[in-house]
């Protein structure tokens, strides 16, 4: 299964632990929010029906969710191939969840082997902004300024609780899954006339010796 | 052995008034071997249908059984005690089991219930951490444990008691210090005996029991096997079920505080001391749903934007299915019970650690009554850490060579030579990356060469690829050099 499937569009959430990576993606594929999830152990997915545009076009977008733990993203990684768009989350109360989203992206790009790093969509979040300014400990300046260091990427401060701009940042998400989609589609074809593909095997399949 | 009669011939009330007498005289049978403290009696009740039958006497038959099969000398519990009261140092993942615990028993409704409930986790939890503060905290860990406190706290009969309708700041305020003692070693042998694999700062244990489980299928289904290529994706499918012994997806009821599922699960790896038993159900699990995954294959082979994707979905979404599903269940494990594995030579064929739970304490090869000291298990799980360590290096050398060979390839295109030239150097570039991924250890010299003692060919043909890498390696970077 190595041709690009042009209806799907895969979209991968990370984030620190407990940032609310669950609750984004549960509220806006089923429009709901619950005080009660339990934590992401390993890899779990949604889907939901999107239509683009003018209405003309529909895709379906497969939304993966990832354990937030560190020794997880061995996990991880295997589910980033083929992702159409990275979406980036850290808590507003947290800064340690705002500072590691830089090391975030960098291990997406290592491991997703992703065509053009410069160009990959990505989507930063800022989540729980429902919660008392007093508690809040990120500036919306200080995301800003992150979000444009990092490559002009897109920034949204959301609130899954509250229903805050998760379906809008979701819009942006699903533009540049398309477009990203779409060049993925272009460069297979040109992919497929290299003479000389001298790509090799990774190395997982180590021996047991 | 009490068997259990054919049950399809009877209506469904039958069934339940029938389960319920079995139960009973199970439970009466328990308390027989209890009062005559028979461990291997007591093994083999647990080993069969309904397991440990009910929380009144789970808890004692945990700890006989458990006591016996790890042993903690009266100077170890001294010295433990010491240093717990001693500690103040924060372990290193207690901010993580906060953020876990604050997600625990979702399903109790009661607030104040819960929280208390959750009190005692984190307690618990954090108590394990700082006593062993070179075993990592998993996420998936306080699920285990959770189940542990339900079964030790008989929690059935907590809503006729008072005390829990109060905020707690002590666990004493709701166990006995004597509950708490007993609780806590059955958390901690538990966790010693059958989780320790799971507890370094990495999953490279916790994949290699999961690639047991391909082989296990293999064995009982070559064709769903080949079908679904499952030698060729990791078996991610299973991680929560396993970190987990399947408590992640199977609840523990609300008011009730019941899943005789569940605790069944547990009590068979402690009855039969076999780890390999949360494989052996999934392996079942999956066996069992080939039709509907066979038809899931068909109708989502164009949802998945690769072939992982799509196994590894239709595998869990299926298994997630089924574990709701008592009947399922019952058909698994009663599978399960048939096909305990003992023969270990699926491990011959692995990448599991020697000193992984599958080869010792949790392998299911040791009789009732042969026990381990904690000294020994402990000092395996120093073996395992170190391991673990040299694990990591070997994957980042692994990664940082992966990239070196990509950019030699990539300058040996740029350097317009020849075809034959840059098909030889391609070719030897193979050979090299074949040589490393068959030794992919050859940094670590003294345990590599142990293995090979009295082996002459494998050392010399060792050393002669080693040698010979190197040269094409130097002899690539010269003409890189040149160029």
């Amino acid at each position: 299964m190595s041709s690009r499937k042009k209806n799907l569009l895969k979209v991968i959430v990370l984030g620190d632990s407990g940032v609310g990576k669950t609750s984004l993606m549960h509220r806006y594929v089923n429009d709901k929010y619950s005080q009660q999830y339990k934590a992401t152990i390993g890899a779990d997915f949604l889907t939901k029906e999107v239509v683009i545009d003018d209405g003309s076009q529909a895709a379906t977008m497969q939304v993966w969710d990832t354990a937030g733990q560190e020794r997880f993203q061995s996990l991880g990684v295997a589910f980033y191939r083929g992702a159409d768009c990275c979406v980036l989350v850290y808590d507003v109360t947290n800064p340690k969840s705002f500072d590691n989203i830089k090391s975030w992206r960098d291990e997406f790009l290592i491991h997703a082997n992703v065509s053009s790093p410069e160009t990959f969509p990505f989507v930063i979040l800022g989540n729980k902004i429902d919660i008392e300014d007093s508690k809040q400990k990120i500036s919306a300046k200080q995301g800003q300024e992150m979000a444009k260091e990092l490559g002009n990427i897109p920034l949204f401060l959301t609130s899954a609780k509250d229903s805050i701009n998760v379906d809008v940042a979701f819009e942006e998400i699903t533009r540049g899954a398309l477009q990203q989609n779409q060049n993925d589609a272009d460069a297979f074809k040109d992919d497929f006339n290299d003479a000389i593909n001298i790509q090799l095997d990774d190395e997982s399949s180590s021996c047991a010796c | 052995m009490i068997t259990m009669g054919d049950e399809k011939t009877l209506g469904s009330e039958d069934v339940e008034v029938r389960s319920n007498e079995e139960r009973l005289l199970k439970q009466k049978v328990i308390k027989f071997a209890l009062q005559k403290k028979s461990t291997a009696l007591l093994a083999h009740l647990g080993r069969s249908k309904l397991g440990f039958a009910d929380n009144e006497v789970r808890p004692k038959c945990w700890s006989q059984l458990l006591n016996n099969q790890l042993k903690k000398s009266s100077e170890y519990k001294r010295q433990q005690l010491d240093i717990v009261l001693n500690s103040k140092e924060v372990h290193m993942d207690e901010h993580q089991v906060q953020l876990d615990v604050n997600r625990s028993f979702i399903t109790i409704e009661t607030p104040i219930i819960r929280n208390n409930l959750r009190f005692i986790l984190n307690y618990f939890i954090i108590k394990i951490l700082r006593l062993h503060p070179n075993l990592r905290y998993y996420q998936g860990y306080h699920d285990i444990i959770s189940v542990i406190i339900v079964v030790y706290l008989n929690m059935s009969l907590i809503n006729e008691q008072l005390k829990w309708n109060v905020p707690i700041n002590d666990v004493n305020e709701i166990m006995s210090s004597l509950t708490e003692t007993e609780l806590f070693n059955a958390i901690e042998s538990f966790t010693l005996l059958y989780l320790r694999d799971f507890m370094t700062d990495s999953l490279y244990f916790t994949i290699d029991q999961l690639n047991i489980i391909p082989k296990l299928i293999k064995d009982r289904d070559i064709f769903l096997f080949n079908k679904f290529k499952l030698d060729q994706l990791q078996p991610f499918y299973a991680t929560s079920s396993l970190l987990t012994v399947y408590s992640h997806d199977l609840k523990i009821e609300d008011k009730t505080f019941d899943n005789n599922i569940l605790f069944s699960i547990f009590d068979m790896i402690i009855s039969h001391r076999n780890m390999a038993i949360p494989l052996v159900i999934y392996s079942n699990f999956i066996v069992n749903a080939k039709e509907e995954l066979l038809k899931a294959y068909e109708s989502n082979i164009s949802n998945f934007e690769n072939q992982n994707d799509l196994i590894n979905v239709i595998i869990q979404k299926q298994t997630l299915n089924d574990i709701f599903n008592d009947k399922t269940w019952d058909d698994v494990l009663s599978l399960t019970r048939q096909n305990v594995l003992i023969n270990t030579s699926y491990l011959k064929t692995s990448n599991v650690n020697k000193y992984s739970v599958l080869y010792n304490t949790g392998s299911g090869k040791d009789q009732p009554l042969t026990n381990y000291n904690i000294k020994t298990v402990l000092n395996y799980m120093k073996n395992e850490l170190i391991i673990n360590e040299k694990r990591k290096i070997q994957i980042v050398r692994s990664k940082k060579f992966q990239l070196l060979r990509s950019n030699i390839s990539k300058s040996i295109m740029r350097m317009k030579l020849p075809m034959v030239y840059q098909i030889t150097l391609v070719v030897l570039l193979l050979l090299c990356s074949s040589y490393y991924r068959h030794f992919p250890n050859y940094s670590y010299n003294i345990d590599f060469f142990k293995q090979f003692e009295g082996n002459n060919v494998c050392h010399n043909l060792y050393i002669h690829f080693h040698r010979l890498s190197k040269d094409i390696l130097a002899s690539i970077n010269r003409l890189i050099a040149k160029t």
